[in-house]
């Protein structure tokens, strides 16, 4: 079946403009067949790049970094063709994907990661010294392997630069600071920095929900609970469709389990529990499996142990699948761990699996 | 008494101008509103009148307001004086006499000169002149009956801001609705009551009216905390889903904006919503509305009542709600990707695409239990007819959304094309094993085109060979070609994800129940029966619909070209 070039530019069209998801990914890898087998390659460079961001918001990472290399590959080999200077922004961008993507993986060695930050800092240099964004994610990738002195010293390099049209947006930008500010126990500046990001107009597919996300715990730390618990519901509105947003939701639930609402916590894991097996990275199931090992451990703590939790067809009792999430997170972050050199991931799965709750009193979620 | 701001009012003026306001326009509303601010000062039952007319080298703006005392005057130039910025000026905003300042200067967008004249009841009156370079002055002035005057006098290269269409329809636009009278040269520009007030004929008037269409039908909206009442005009007509139009939206009875987008959620967009809020806060612009979490929980109660009337019509005029489901499917099905109650409403009502004729999913589910699709309409194509052919009922999902509402439904599969296969039967084990020879030489033979044959027995048997690519087929081919194109860093990475992620192979399933399909199998002649596993392997990817890849129209080419030499000499 063959289509003509301006069928296939108007198929590529319809499907940019579905929402993220499983749908547009089938929508473009069909385009994408077509493109491929008419030799359109100016249209498959344009669908593979397309490709490439809709992969990584719709929670298949490990896809686009196919999609992306290939692109960076043929840009390489003429980078002055018109489609490929129309969309050498985006192709910058996109390494910011594959680096945090990258990381998600223990089957990547960390030396990868690094040699595709370096081939990053390179291309930013040379589009006019845009290192902003090249600081903040060699920032991320030290605070992931726990390289403390490090993260600082990048954080520093990150939050100083000046802004450039390849930094992050206006709201995941502060959004990656108060996840750290917020982990060195810096709540005060955290919430200062999210409630900026918020006074702004954010127009990105995460925001603001992600910046409301990183406040939730930082206003529950410093005693304002109706605002965690606002934060709570507009950010899990937020989060809660999309698969690629696996990682927040594992936030949710530790959020739930820590403030004595683990019944709802449990309401939230019960409706995400069919995401697992498609699970956009190894380090989402890490995070999620260790928020829901937390959750079923508090409520089998409150003696709930044998309350049955629906997974699929079958039903588990909680304390069952407290076992097995806890160890799915724990075997995750010794393969994290392995890759890295460091024992940073299972520390942090094991912050999450032995947390207490914030508070004494549990916090109402419901709406006011 | 002279005075000089404190700080240069050009800056100001430059700051509304360019910053603060997309056009000059906004003057007339910014007059209004300070007319009605300070009618509203007097008391709740107080006549309010403002009376604007228009000659050609002035506009005069009279309100029996509460008018201004010359501290106030003072006071209200030191409130904006101390605002440089644009969010000060929103933050001067929330005090009346702020407002009252930043309303006055925006008229420097139009005016050189502004001639205020002012008296509160029991005080002395007061003339403010304020010009455009900065300076002012404060003066007494003779009395008046209470309430203020406001004379602009033209800007060179505003006139058509001025004019008296200009204003009348300005007046209208913004103040038709204030609960005060308007007129504008003795014409009045104020209705008095809120569309929605009135009979359900009205409204539908109103929509044609005001908004360009008839509706399909209006729904009332109430938001009490919000102080929000109004009401949204469904279209009669599909909206495109990335065209979100805007609201019309009313403060305290004063137009905000005619295209407002953050008042509704993002599926809405088959209605276009007027309100009138009492309790939403504008941006400093006043051109649109400041999101906080009041506008959050505003957009949620609108967007229950739009769900609740479309829950309704399901229940009370289900031929109703199918006439709307015909013009806004792609609304409905949009909203149902987040939202559980229109995901049970398509469920129910909207007839999807099947290869046994068109069906709701709710009758599906009633007739065959699980109900699978295949997500994109060149998979529709392939598999419709060899599914129907196993009883196996299956659902084009190839249309814009239905793959992610699919996906949200439980006891709803995703059929993967290898999972067909696996519902075909096996060929009986010794019959089979006979063939081994024959399959291993197809084998080989198809390696090139890095394709896995099977051989299976499948009705229709006129069917000879089918060829289906998986999810994770296709993906293992995307990764094998990229790996031989990018650099050694890439192919490491690649060589990662490939041993993370499961990678298998397009298959060709050969029919034994096929007459041909079996006679081939029974070839002495190895490099016809190669032949013939060719030809199958075209005519497989030509009925299919799938791509045809360049190897695949040499293949198709060369034994195409082949099978005929074998014809012609068989022949001689």
């Amino acid at each position: 079946m063959a289509y003509s070039y301006n069928e296939l530019w108007q198929m590529l069209g319809q499907a940019t403009d579905l929402p993220y998801g499983p749908g547009q990914v089938a929508a473009l890898e069909q385009v994408l067949r077509h493109t491929d087998a008419a030799g359109e390659t100016e249209l498959a460079f344009q669908t593979r790049m397309i490709l490439t961001q809709s992969y990584v918001m719709s929670g298949e990472p490990a896809k686009s970094f196919v999609t992306f290399s290939r692109c960076l590959a043929e840009y390489d080999a003429d980078p002055g063709l018109d489609h490929h200077e129309a969309w050498s922004w985006e192709l910058l961008w996109y390494f910011k994907f594959a680096v945090s993507g990258l990381l998600k993986f223990p089957e990547v060695p960390l030396d990868r990661t690094y040699a595709v930050l370096d081939d990053m800092e390179r291309r930013y240099r040379e589009a006019g010294e845009k290192t902003q964004a090249v600081y903040h994610y060699r920032h991320l990738v030290a605070r992931h392997i726990g390289d403390d002195d490090a993260a600082a010293r990048w954080y520093e390099r990150w939050v100083t630069a000046p802004r450039d049209d390849l930094s992050d947006c206006a709201g995941c930008d502060p959004d990656s600071r108060m996840a750290y500010l917020a982990t060195t126990g810096r709540d005060a500046e955290a919430i200062a920095v999210g409630e900026a990001a918020l006074a702004q107009k954010l127009d990105c597919e995460k925001q603001p929900q992600s910046v409301l996300g990183a406040l939730m715990f930082p206003y529950l730390r410093t005693g304002r609970s109706d605002e965690a618990a606002d934060a709570f519901r507009r950010s899990y509105r937020g989060a809660k469709d999309k698969l690629g947003e696996m990682g927040a939701v594992a936030d949710h639930i530790e959020f739930c389990a820590r403030t004595g609402n683990e019944h709802r916590g449990l309401e939230l894991l019960e409706r995400h529990l069919s995401w697992l097996p498609k699970a956009p990275s190894p380090a989402a199931v890490m995070s999620f499996t260790a928020s829901g090992g937390l959750l079923l451990r508090r409520l089998t703590e409150l003696g709930h142990g044998d309350a049955p939790v629906r997974r699929g067809e079958e039903t588990v009792p909680a304390a069952e699948l407290a076992a097995e999430m806890s160890r799915t997170s724990r075997e995750l972050g010794t393969r994290f761990d392995a890759r890295n050199g460091t024992p940073a991931r299972s520390a942090a799965v094991e912050r999450v699996l032995t947390a207490e709750p914030y508070t004494t009193r549990a916090i109402s979620l419901n709406e006011r | 008494m002279r005075n000089t701001f404190q700080v240069d009012l050009r800056g100001i003026v430059d700051l509304l101008s360019h910053h603060l306001y997309a056009s000059p326009r906004v003057y007339v509303r910014e007059l209004l509103q300070n007319a009605v601010d300070a009618i509203t000062a007097v008391g709740a039952d107080h006549a309010g009148r403002v009376r604007i007319t228009t000659t050609d080298d002035l506009i005069r703006v009279v309100d029996n307001g509460i008018g201004l005392t010359e501290a106030q005057v003072h006071e209200l130039l030191a409130t904006i004086g101390r605002s440089s910025k644009r969010d000060e000026l929103g933050f001067a905003r929330h005090e009346f006499l702020g407002q009252f300042g930043i309303g006055l200067l925006s008229c420097f967008l139009v005016a050189d000169e502004i001639r205020v004249h002012t008296q509160q009841a029991g005080q002395p009156a007061v003339r403010w002149i304020g010009f455009s370079d900065g300076r002012y002055e404060v003066r007494p002035a003779e009395d008046r009956e209470p309430g203020t005057e406001v004379t602009l006098l033209p800007r060179r290269g505003t006139d058509e801001f001025r004019t008296h269409d200009t204003v009348v329809h300005l007046a209208t636009l913004y103040g038709s609705l204030l609960p005060v009278e308007v007129t504008v040269d003795d014409r009045r520009t104020t209705t008095g009551t809120l569309p929605w007030a009135g009979s359900r004929a009205d409204m539908l008037r109103y929509g044609a009216e005001t908004l360009g269409f008839t509706p399909f039908d209006v729904i009332p909206l109430s938001v009490p905390e919000a102080g929000l009442s109004g009401a949204a005009f469904v279209l009669p007509t599909p909206a495109n889903p990335a065209t979100r139009g805007g609201h019309r939206v009313y403060l305290k009875r004063m137009l905000l904006a005619e295209s407002v987008d953050e008042l509704l959620p993002e599926w809405a967009f088959f209605v276009r919503c007027v309100v009138d809020s009492t309790e939403l806060r504008p941006t400093a612009s006043r051109e649109a509305l400041y999101d906080d979490s009041l506008l959050a929980d505003t957009r949620d109660a609108i967007a229950d009542q739009l769900r609740g009337w479309l829950v309704r019509l399901a229940t009370v005029d289900p031929g109703r709600l199918g006439d709307f489901l015909r013009v806004h499917h792609l609304g409905v099905k949009a909203l149902a990707l987040h939202d559980d109650e229109m995901l049970r409403l398509v469920e129910q009502w909207l007839p999807m695409e099947t290869n046994a004729g068109r069906a709701t999913l709710a009758e599906l589910r009633e007739r065959h239990g699980v109900v699978r699709y295949v997500d994109d309409v060149d998979q529709f194509r392939q598999l419709a007819a060899v599914a129907a052919a196993q009883d196996m009922v299956l659902v084009n999902a190839g249309y814009a959304y239905d793959t992610d509402i699919l996906s949200r439904l439980p006891g709803v599969q995703r059929m993967d094309p290898s999972d067909l296969a696996t519902r075909f039967e096996s060929v009986e084990r010794d019959a089979e094993l006979a063939l081994r020879p024959f399959l291993a030489a197809a084998q080989r033979r198809l390696d090139r085109l890095g394709c896995e044959v099977l051989l299976r027995a499948f009705e229709p048997s006129r069917l000879p060979a089918l060829y289906l690519v998986s999810r994770s087929a296709a993906f293992g081919r995307e990764l094998s070609a990229t790996r031989d194109k990018v650099d050694d860093l890439w192919a490491d990475v690649l060589g990662a994800v490939a041993a993370a992620v499961p990678v298998d192979r397009p298959q060709l399933v050969l029919n034994h129940n096929n007459p041909l399909v079996r006679r081939i199998c029974g070839l002495a002649d190895p490099e016809l029966a190669g032949l013939a596993v060719d030809a199958l392997y075209g005519q497989a990817l030509l009925l299919g619909y799938h791509p045809i890849r360049p190897a695949d129209a040499d293949l198709l080419n060369s034994s195409f070209l082949g099978l005929l030499g074998h014809a012609v000499e068989g022949g001689a």
